[in-house]
């Protein structure tokens, strides 16, 4: 027998999460250590960094994400795969974070000119990643939030607009006005974000 | 609809922010506590095991001699094309008999089969205690008799050293004594 036929044949709303589900389904089914380690492994990466972005401590992020993984093998019989297992963890993620009160609501301010026109992600040339960091850390937590989402982690403004519970047109004028910032503040005569 | 590996246009240009190791311990030990997951099999560690490994360690290396194949029913080349690969190098650990040998490579195969359901597993194998070091000017039989000595391999595929490091973790080699070392391979 080979592999391809014992494993399980998956059709998932998302094709990649065939091999999630069947890593999740051990987890259900057997507490299965190493399948949950195989998904911590794959996940944790992004939770992390965005933790680490958004509240701007080590120790924050830690206990964030650790409430992550707790709450998500709590609630993981009700997942139901609507969303990819990343979005739904981002999404507990975020919710934690907010718990924490290391967040601010997004205000929903809809700018129909750069929903139109996206300001597009031109930052000048030779910017030393910690001064991108800093830059990014020196938005306001609206704009730092869904440009951290969409310009780091790769995010669309769909899977964005359900995490943070806005439409996908205030998810991309955020995003407009967080990328106008940011170039602000990276460029030569911003002082701020040393 | 994001995958875990596709990223945004600014993440190549940020430091990266690496979870701690203990982390990952912390959150096991978590879940665990509450029977959210269960342990992996320990091997007991009984007062006689020394000696007993030191006999049953001569058994297993005599009883070697060909290369035992952890492939997992045959699964090979299903990793995510492109991701980085890392090889796992497996020490010491060594079974305490033959028939605990044979469970041993059941156990590992079916680790593997859980890499490979994930995508992430690329190939495995387990090394006999045969070795012979071949230099310019001479060649040397040197069994490999040491129970420290490199046991077996795995090459797996992840999208970081973190995942890597969580893949490597998973492994049931360290629950039985044995260490994993982790090379990153560079792509040529």
């Amino acid at each position: 027998m080979t592999l391809a036929t014992s494993l399980p044949v998956a059709t998932p709303k998302h094709p990649e999460t065939a091999s999630e589900r069947d890593l999740v389904a051990r987890v259900l089914d057997g507490r299965d250590e190493t399948a949950f380690r195989l998904l911590y492994g794959r996940h944790t990466a992004s939770l992390y960094a965005i933790a680490m972005r958004l509240t701007g401590e080590s120790a924050d992020a830690e206990d964030a994400v650790h409430d992550v993984w707790v709450r998500a093998l709590d609630a993981l019989a009700r997942f139901e795969w609507r969303s990819s297992l990343r979005t739904w963890l981002t999404s507990i993620l975020l919710n934690r974070i907010r718990e924490l009160g290391r967040d601010e609501r997004l205000v929903a301010i809809v700018d129909e000119e750069s929903i139109a026109a996206p300001e597009r992600l031109e930052l000048p040339r030779n910017v030393e990643p910690m001064d991108l960091e800093a830059a990014i850390q020196a938005l306001p937590p609206g704009y730092r939030r869904v440009l951290v989402l969409h310009d780091v982690e790769g995010f669309t403004h769909e899977d964005i607009a359900s995490l943070l519970d806005v439409t996908p047109g205030t998810s991309k004028s955020q995003l407009a006005h967080a990328r106008q910032r940011l170039r602000r503040l990276l460029s030569s005569d911003e002082k701020e974000i040393r | 609809m994001t995958s875990p590996e596709s990223r945004g246009p600014l993440a190549e240009r940020l430091p990266k922010h690496d979870p701690p190791r203990a982390l990952e311990e912390r959150v096991v030990r978590t879940l665990r506590a509450r029977e959210l997951l269960t342990e992996g099999r320990r091997r007991g560690t009984p007062i006689w095991r020394p000696m007993l490994a030191l006999a049953a360690g001569i058994v297993l290396f005599v009883a070697g001699g060909v290369v035992e194949r952890l492939r997992a029913d045959g699964a090979s080349g299903e990793a995510d094309a492109g991701m980085p690969r890392y090889i796992l190098l497996l020490y010491g650990g060594g079974a305490q008999s033959s028939s605990a040998e044979a469970e041993r490579v059941r156990e590992y195969a079916s680790w593997a089969r859980t890499i490979a359901s994930s995508g992430r597993y690329v190939a495995g194998e387990k090394l006999s205690d045969s070795s012979r070091e071949l230099t310019a000017a001479a060649t040397i039989e040197r069994p490999a008799t040491d129970p420290e000595s490199l046991a077996g391999f795995f090459i797996v595929s992840a999208a970081s050293a973190a995942e890597a490091d969580s893949i490597a973790r998973s492994c049931p080699h360290i629950r039985h004594g044995g260490k994993v070392v982790i090379r990153p391979i560079e792509p040529t």
